[in-house]
């Protein structure tokens, strides 16, 4: 229970910030006395955490099931001849900043959700293939000997014995696709998709730094909410 | 000469070395062996001060360890330990080059050193340049000997150094640190597991048993009057007579030379090799002779018994 | 004749190769920079030598592929993709002669198969190791220096953009180094302390690292929006530091925000490699006789080497591309000229600035892997 406890405070802290951001204008007005509207009113932030967790939700999931599918095919044997180049995009792909893959990305394919969920999915692909492979691959010989000599078949070896093995890297793996998404997903509200990026996007272009304030604490306790998530799966797995 | 009085040192609360006295002569080789978790290593460290004790005092040619600089003094002791322990991002000459260079040495000496010392452990030349990732088990420990001795210290200290090892490098680096040991006269500590090894090598072997001295004798000593049943457990129970055995040259036990019809035995073999030889050939003497087939004596199966 | 050994990932790549062309456009054409272009298929847009040494390409690609023949795929490959490029490049020339403001940008087709070349290149040199990858990219370097020097490419959309911003793609280009410099060299003094600290101190370990790694998990556009208000109020409250080019907006929060991510991949990476000594060698190292201060340099230090390296490399490859959205908090550098183009939805200004984003990343990979040792001393 303890475990649940990080997560459930920045959760908290999140879902207050949300709900609770329209009510502080007083304090926004008495911080920045001279804005008109102190207080960000085109979408309500529930809508803006909404369609941003739906954009995150949308390209992670598909990111790690694919990616977790990918490696464990190139990590078979009938797919190992696959796993050299799964290696080396994935680890070179990474070096590619991703805002400059959604610089590209979207905008060759059009602007809108659809484009930047498929530019996420991409990007977040890269680190669940590099650590799937990197977690099956470093599951010792000898064990996946003895398991196939007491007669596991091979599925039942990347069940019962492999994935378990593998998962603390795998979970690493997801954590850094969906922390990366949560971040990038953001800056795609500069390709007309809204996010919690929308407010911190207008209030610097329209020198709003209380806009610029609600997105960004937003953002961040997001991000912070979800990372305490994974630390909670993770010691639950150790 | 060593000399610890009264060493203790206890780590949270229990004590790894409690109260041990200890004397090594100049020049003896003493093996120190006992269970694992018996205090050992913590002993050994102490001598060259990379365990402190808790109190009593440690005396290199009766003088305090403490009076010296703690590297001044590790550098004038060489250390081999089991996992080598070499430097990864060296290699080898300069690996065993490092005390030499720690003392400041002059380059064409620490060159000539190196030489010197492969040659004397017999070690390829060529792997002078290899990184010690390329060494074999066996290569690598000789390495870390061979950096052991190379400032050329009056005594050695060594912590289970062929313990990784497998059975037959093992008993050539034996060989190789007994014939060392004799031409270059050094006093030698020396932690081991392995009680054929002690008996094998050793001057001086010193039981442990939870961070007391058991029993302090020569070899024979240890096997004639075992202090208690721990260091008989040590000894092995069955084997005491055959390890007794072989302590002994048969030439120490050969009488007058006999009929010559007996099949021969090399001179240098000692009492449990001949008796196994007796054994294997259904035998109840044997002709001893010396390399060139002269006949020094015979050799009874009753004085190999009666010893 | 050598009997067929298919390539089992050359040849499912040269078989998309083969289809792209059919379903996605090649090039787009438009009538001028600010309407939206028609689709050009490959079969259209290709003629002369250019489309003969695509042809060329691909059909000696395919039979490498059938093959398993790696060094031929590698010269294949990059024909390929110097044919591609040719092929667009000349179909920009040749419509731009006849109407001067017509724009000519590279399509879905193009960037799909110049990947699917791309992979094909990276498996072939993987196959024969380190010669052939030096040969990829030497042939890649060629072709692209080629390409870009004859002028075959100039009439392309993204080049034309390029002649009428290389100043301030120059300027953009050397701010961005700036902003990557200003954050990592002072990264570099106090992460390398603070990493052998938390190292030697388990417990400042156990409070820092954790610290730094809230703040990696902090997406950048909340961090510089979270630094904005801050450095705002601090100027209005001291406006000699204003004068002295501290405000909410500008180099001073992307830098000192860069900073912060930055110590994280530094200390951890210094602490981890100390950590990953082996307590054997080190205790070796006291036995016989190294001072304290002779180990860390001597032994510590070159064995930390490495990660510390690879910290250095995950630093500036991240702070490359956190450099660029700072842009949007008006610190200038390339990812200005990418917004730019993405907000006015130019899309080859956006190109324009990510491209070399993406480089400036690539080749700081690059030449940090290189600099790795691996020999010893
Ligand atoms: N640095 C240390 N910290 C805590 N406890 C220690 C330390 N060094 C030794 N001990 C403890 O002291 C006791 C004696 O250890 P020591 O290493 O001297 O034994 P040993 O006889 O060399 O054993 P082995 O044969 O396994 O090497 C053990 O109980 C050990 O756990
Ligand atoms: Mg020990």
């Amino acid at each position: 229970m303890i475990r649940l406890l990080r997560p459930a405070l920045w959760l908290g802290l999140l879902l207050a910030a949300t709900f609770g951001m329209t009510s502080l204008r007083p304090l926004f007005t008495s911080l920045f006395p001279l804005l008109e509207r102190p207080v960000y009113m085109q979408d309500s932030f529930a809508a803006l955490l909404l369609a941003h967790l739906e954009l995150v939700t949308v390209a992670s999931a598909l990111a790690g099931l694919i990616g977790i599918a990918i490696g464990i095919a190139v990590t078979r044997p009938w797919g190992a001849a696959y796993r050299g180049l799964a290696e080396t995009i994935s680890a070179a792909g990474q070096t590619f900043p991703p805002v400059a893959v959604l610089a590209i990305a979207v905008p060759s394919m059009g602007f809108g959700p659809e484009p930047a969920v498929l530019a996420l999915l991409l990007y977040g692909l890269l680190p669940a293939v590099q650590n799937t492979i990197a977690g099956l691959i470093q599951v010792p010989d000898a064990v996946k000997d003895a398991a196939t000599g007491l007669g596991f078949g091979p599925w039942r070896r990347l069940w019962q014995v492999e994935l378990p093995l593998a998962a603390p890297l795998i979970l690493t793996g997801l954590r850094v696709s969906v922390i990366i998404t949560i971040g990038t997903a953001a800056i795609a509200s500069t390709v007309g998709v809204t996010t919690l990026g929308s407010p911190v996007l207008l209030g610097l272009s329209a020198e709003n730094t209380a806009y610029v304030l609600q997105g960004a604490v937003l953002i961040g306790l997001l991000a912070l909410t979800t990372d305490a998530v994974f630390d909670a799966i993770h010691d639950m797995l150790a | 000469m060593i000399r610890l009085e009264q060493v203790r040192r206890a780590y949270a609360g229990r004590e790894a070395v409690a109260g041990v006295d200890l004397t090594v002569e100049r020049g003896a080789f003493c093996a120190l062996i006992g269970e694992s978790g018996s205090g050992k290593s913590t002993l050994l460290r102490m001598i060259n001060r990379l365990v402190e004790p808790d109190s009593g005092r440690v005396l290199l040619d009766g003088e305090d360890v403490r009076s010296l600089a703690p590297e001044q003094l590790r550098r004038h002791i060489g250390y081999v330990i089991q996992s080598v322990g070499l430097f990864p991002h060296w290699t080898v000459a300069r690996n065993i080059a490092a005390v030499p260079a720690l003392l400041g040495w002059e380059r064409p000496r620490i060159e000539a050193r190196i030489t010197e010392l492969m040659a004397l452990l017999r070690l390829d030349p060529r792997l002078a340049k290899a990184s010690p990732a390329s060494l074999s088990g066996g290569q690598a420990q000789r390495v870390g000997v061979a950096r052991a001795l190379a400032a050329d210290p009056d005594l050695l200290l060594m912590d289970e150094p062929f313990g990784a090892l497998d059975p037959v490098t093992r008993t050539a680096l034996q060989t190789e640190l007994a014939r060392i040991q004799r031409e270059t006269g050094k006093t030698i500590v020396f932690v081991t597991h392995d009680m054929d090894e002690a008996l094998r090598l050793a001057t001086q072997v010193v039981v442990l048993d939870q961070g007391r001295v058991v029993q302090d004798a020569t070899p024979s000593g240890l096997l004639a009057h075992p202090a208690d049943d721990r260091v008989r457990d040590l000894l092995g129970r069955e084997d005491r007579g055959l390890r007794r055995l072989a302590l002994r040259p048969v030439q120490s036990v050969m009488r007058k030379p006999g009929p010559a019809s007996a099949p021969a035995i090399a001179a240098a073999t000692d009492c449990r090799a001949a008796l196994s030889r007796m054994a294997e050939l259904g035998v109840s003497v044997l002709d001893v002779q010396d390399e060139h087939g002269t006949r020094l004596g015979s050799l009874h199966l009753a004085d190999l018994i009666a010893g | 004749m050598p009997r067929l050994r298919p390539d089992p990932v050359l040849l499912p790549l040269v078989g998309a190769l083969c289809v792209t062309p059919l379903g996605f456009a090649f090039v787009t054409a438009a009538r001028n920079r600010l309407v939206s272009g028609r689709p050009v298929a490959l079969l259209e847009a290709a003629e002369g030598p250019a489309a003969l040494l695509g042809l060329a390409g691909l059909a000696l690609l395919a039979l490498a592929a059938l093959r398993r023949g790696p060094w031929l795929a590698i010269i294949a490959a990059a024909l390929l993709m110097a044919a591609l490029g040719w092929i667009a490049g000349d179909y920009a020339t040749t419509l731009s002669a006849s109407q001067p403001t017509a724009r000519v940008s590279l399509g879905a087709g193009f960037w799909l198969m110049l990947g699917l070349a791309a992979l094909c290149l990276v498996e072939a040199a993987r196959q024969t190791g380190r010669a052939g990858t030096s040969l990829a990219t030497a042939l890649v370097a060629a072709i692209l220096a080629l390409l870009l020097l004859s002028g075959t490419l100039d009439q392309l959309s993204i080049l034309r953009e390029y002649a009428n911003k290389r100043d301030v793609l120059g300027m953009a280009l050397l701010r961005h180094v700036e902003i990557v410099g200003l954050a990592v060299l002072p990264t570099l003094l106090i992460g390398i302390p603070l990493g052998i600290a938390c190292q030697r101190r388990p417990g400042l370990g156990r409070l820092v690292l954790p610290a730094l790694g809230v703040v990696q998990t902090i997406p950048s556009i909340a961090l510089f929006g979270l630094m904005l208000a801050p450095l705002a109020a601090l100027a209005a409250w001291q406006p000699e530091l204003a004068r002295a080019g501290i405000s909410g907006v500008g180099m001073a929060p992307a830098v000192l925000a860069l900073l912060l991510y930055s110590l994280l991949p530094i200390a951890s990476n210094t602490a981890a490699g100390l950590a990953s000594v082996p307590e054997p060698v080190r205790d070796a190292a006291r036995g016989l006789g190294m001072t304290p201060s002779q180990i860390f340099w001597q032994v510590d230090l070159h064995l930390a080497f490495p990660a510390l390296l690879a910290g250095l490399r995950i630093t500036i490859v991240q702070a490359t591309g956190l450099a660029a959205v700072a842009a949007l908090i008006g610190a200038g550098g390339l990812g200005a000229i990418m917004f730019d183009g993405l907000f006015t939805g130019a899309l080859d200004l956006a190109l324009l600035g990510a491209i070399p984003v993406i480089g400036l990343a690539v080749l700081a990979d690059l030449l940090l892997r290189l600099a790795s040792p691996r020999a010893i001393a």
